[in-house]
């Protein structure tokens, strides 16, 4: 009975439909120190500083409604990052911009956006790629020494184990400026199938070449994009709103 | 970042701080922090400043440092000032202190990571005892002189303030100067002479650090260590505490802020970008309080109690959450329940607050029905655990100790609750206190069996099936404090603490009830601090020296290794710790005046053994002195 009752009541719940705003972020500065649970902190302060109708998630303790395209390392900086944030409201995307980067720490801004249907995919589920630009003396010679052999073991934490784990086949392309003879853009598979994280790339370069442990602890790396659908047809997820 | 080299600035690489844990520690940058544009353009282009600045420390890791609200409140004041710079440093944790040693790095502050030697003035924040060794953590890593007598004139002016420097002996030669009580207004008032201090560096004629200290002396509330010296009798006691100059004062007094509603309170603080210990937003309900445990200090050095007005507390409150963005507003006071207008206060504020998903937290409740209504009210539905300070096991040691509390308070209360849903209670007592028996240690265990019988009587009743009480108890080591009516009383020797805990864990054997206790050497210790003279400074910074400092991190503390550090400087732990002091013996902290007369402790202190209490301030005033201050309760 009593079951029956909950279950009347809950269809009769007005079924809130989200507005979805999906922007993209930069961090640079100190905030690129911070991890990813404290950088999710910080967004649901600075959307509460601003006032927007965020949505709140349902049940025991409800938390503002917010989905990151991909986590972010900790010291990993980045020019191109997706957060989708759920409102109870349409607001106009050059005011949650403008308002979000008055009430935010230095180091972090929201550079654009829009809104995207509430029935199109998981912003976590899009995500195939990213580009990292590393900027580290003599980046260049090691990286394709790396990459010139058909295999690369590294060891990788997994599930609190340490295990070995072949990252050869996640590299998808290898560029450079000529401006920047001490830096490498690499794109690499991303996401929450097959995802390979800077740090494992310099640590493999370090194993296995010889790079200089100090040249891979002070490399400075920048998540430049992020990308979806399927290699060699990848689309920036900017395209998802524009 | 470079883009002048006549700007200090201590650079760390990426790799340094990816090295350390938790590097958010180190970076600054967060909402709320204060960097003046105009200081900085100064430096850049002058490479000097005309700003005063203040380097704000607290010798502990961040995430302490930032949980504290002193912290937040000076921070706001200092920099509400026109001129003044005020800027955050804190204890780097053991891993960045090995870096920073093994790279030759001075410690730094957050927001400009300049070194603290560029600062005109360190402002010591001290909150407990056993961070003061890393006071000299902090120094070192400046390398800055531990004695005021050490440091030339053009080394910063160090200073501290906060409730452990009611007795700062142990470390006050440390110190240029203390301030006692609350800073508000006495900080403002001393950067004014440090306005005039700084600019006469700039003529022919620059005004002497001792002069400035004259200065400041005539403040109240500002007390310079200097000028007083301490004789010793043979058997290790005071003889005498002389004044070395004709202008100090025989005794110090405390300053206090009059009315709570003409300072300003932080609405605005820093919101780290990490999780810190206490992350939420503050809101000061009122100072004291009218209780008078006997063991407190604070329940007589933050006399007398002040209020703040409902329409002061509910402002700040709003602006407090807009400006942050916290979802969980803590009130803070040594007594929630005791505020006045505590029922309009949560009338007004928590309905709004719920729309927007933001919570109220009301620690420091005396629970009764009315309480646990609050609760209920606060915290919707959520029935998260109970808290009670019974402090003592009978009625007896309870009037011993003044703690207004009886076993029926917490009877009838925990009915109400168990009835409602509750089943976590936590019950702290203290073990060690003057006349305890083995009686009143056993009557912990049988408060905590009469809860847990309580329990099952009314799941019983009202149909609660199945469920199962969560009772801890938890026992601390009483330690006697300066300025409270226990300031006289010999602390209980380890060994029959250990006996005592050994039987109470006996009688405590149930599947329902887990007993905790706090480390008993951390309390030895920290007893020898809270009523130390002056002859510990060597001990302290030669302990420092061998490498002994975060004493108040549990797995940082060695005890053996202090133990031994004082026996070769000729001390022994009994003389602080194990033993009773007369009436005539003069207290190292006998030059302080908190207000409260030395006289009225030892009043309170014989009622105590007379087993009598004396009710709060509310119900008429006990004549303790701090009516002086003719303001808040004593002001009526």
């Amino acid at each position: 009975m009593l079951e029956n009752e909950r279950q009347i009541a809950m269809t009769m719940k007005p079924h809130r439909v989200a507005q979805i705003f999906r922007a993209r972020f930069a961090r640079t500065a100190g905030i690129v120190y911070i991890g990813h649970l404290d950088l999710m902190r910080t967004f649901e302060r600075v959307c509460r500083r601003a006032e927007f109708p965020i949505l709140y998630s349902q049940g025991y303790n409800p938390r503002p409604s917010m989905v990151f395209a991909l986590p972010l390392g900790v010291g990993v900086a980045t020019t191109s990052d997706y957060v989708d944030i759920f409102l109870e409201e349409r607001i106009d995307a050059a005011i949650i911009i403008s308002r979000f980067n008055q009430f935010c720490p230095n180091g972090l801004r929201l550079l654009e956006g829009g809104y995207v249907s509430s029935d199109s995919g998981s912003l976590m589920a899009e995500v195939s790629a990213a580009t990292y630009h590393i900027a580290s003396p003599n980046i260049r010679e090691y990286t394709e020494k790396l990459l010139q052999r058909d295999s690369i073991m590294v060891m990788k934490r997994s599930k609190g184990k340490m295990k070995e784990a072949e990252i050869r086949d996640l590299f998808l392309e290898v560029s450079q400026e000529e401006s920047e003879p001490h830096s490498i853009s690499i794109t690499v598979l991303a996401g929450s199938s097959r995802n390979l994280r800077p740090d494992l790339f310099l640590e493999a370069m370090s194993e296995l070449e010889a790079y200089p442990s100090i040249d891979k602890d002070n490399a400075m790396v920048t998540r430049t994009a992020l990308f979806m659908g399927e290699y060699p047809h990848l689309e920036p997820l900017s395209k998802t709103y524009s | 970042m470079n883009e002048n080299n006549s700007i200090h600035r201590v650079e760390l690489s990426r790799g340094d701080l990816l090295s350390v844990e938790n590097p958010a520690r180190y970076v600054g940058g967060e909402w709320g922090e204060v960097i003046k544009s105009e200081m900085l353009r100064q430096l850049r282009e002058e490479g000097t400043t005309s700003y005063l600045r203040f380097a704000l420390c607290f010798p502990d890791i961040y995430e302490i440092a930032m949980s504290n609200l002193a912290m937040k409140i000076l921070y706001k004041i200092l920099n509400d000032i026109d001129g003044v710079a005020c800027e955050r440093a804190f204890s780097p944790w053991k891993d960045m202190d090995r870096l920073m040693r093994d790279k030759a790095l001075p410690l730094f502050t957050l927001e400009t990571r300049s070194p603290l030697n560029d600062f005109d003035v360190l402002g010591f924040s001290l909150q407990y005892e056993m961070c003061f060794t890393n006071v000299f953590q902090m120094l070192d890593l400046s390398g800055i002189s531990f004695r005021a007598s050490e440091r030339s004139e053009s080394d910063p002016i160090v200073v501290a303030g906060g409730p452990v420097v009611y007795n700062i002996e142990p470390i006050a030669e440390v110190f240029d100067l203390v301030f006692l009580g609350e800073g508000e207004e006495v900080l403002a008032e001393f950067m004014d002479l440090m306005k005039i201090y700084k600019a006469s560096a700039r003529t022919n004629e620059p005004m002497s650090k001792a002069s400035l200290l004259k200065e400041a002396s005539k403040l109240e509330g500002v007390y310079v260590p200097s000028y007083y010296s301490m004789d010793y009798n043979t058997d290790g006691t005071i003889k005498s505490i002389d004044t070395l100059v004709e202008w100090a004062p025989k005794s110090v007094r405390k300053r206090i802020i009059s009315n709570l509603d003409c300072v300003d309170f932080p609405t605005n603080p820093v919101v780290p970008h990490t999780k810190i210990v206490h992350d939420r937003a503050y809101l000061e309900l009122f100072r004291g309080c009218s209780r008078g445990c006997r063991f407190c200090q604070a329940g007589y050095v933050y006399r007398p109690v002040r209020e703040k007005s409902i329409e002061t507390l509910c402002g700040q409150g709003y602006e407090l959450e807009a400006a942050t963005g916290y979802d969980e507003i803590g009130v803070l006071s040594l007594s929630t329940s005791d505020y006045s207008s505590l029922p309009e206060f949560l009338d007004i504020m928590v309905e709004p607050f719920a729309d927007r998903h933001t919570s109220l937290s009301l620690p420091s409740l005396r629970l009764d029905s009315f309480s646990l209504e609050l609760m209920e009210k606060v915290s919707g539905t959520r029935k998260t655990g109970l808290t009670f300070a019974p402090e003592a096991g009978t009625q007896r040691l309870r009037d011993v100790i003044n703690k207004g509390i009886t076993e029926e308070d917490i009877m009838s209360s925990l009915e109400l609750a168990f009835a409602g849903g509750w089943q976590r209670v936590k019950l702290y007592f203290m073990l060690g206190l003057p006349t305890e028996t083995m009686e009143d240690v056993l009557g912990i265990a049988q408060i905590a069996r009469r809860v847990e019988k309580l329990f099952f009587e009314v799941a019983n009743r009202e149909g609660l099936k199945r469920r199962k009480p969560e009772i801890v108890v938890s026992t601390s080591m009483f330690i006697p404090k300066p300025f409270t009516p226990f300031q006289w009383e010999a602390q209980d020797t380890i060994e029959s603490l250990r006996d005592k805990q050994k039987v109470l864990a006996e009688a405590l054997k149930s599947r329902n009830i887990k007993y905790s206790w706090h480390d008993l050497k951390t309390s030895v210790w920290e007893a020898l601090l809270a009523r130390g003279d002056r002859r510990l400074l060597d001990v302290l910074t030669d302990g420092y020296r061998q490498g002994l400092y975060f004493d108040a991190w549990d797995d940082c503390f060695r005890y053996e290794d202090w133990l031994r550090v004082l026996e070769s400087h000729g001390l022994s732990l009994d003389f602080f710790g194990a033993r009773s002091r007369g009436e005539e013996e003069i207290l190292p902290w006998d030059h302080i005046d908190i207000g409260v007369r030395k006289s009225y402790l030892f009043h309170e202190r014989a009622m105590a053994y007379q087993e009598k209490t004396t009710a709060p301030c509310h119900g008429g005033c006990r004549a303790c002195g701090a009516a002086e201050y003719n303001t808040g309760v004593c002001h009526a």
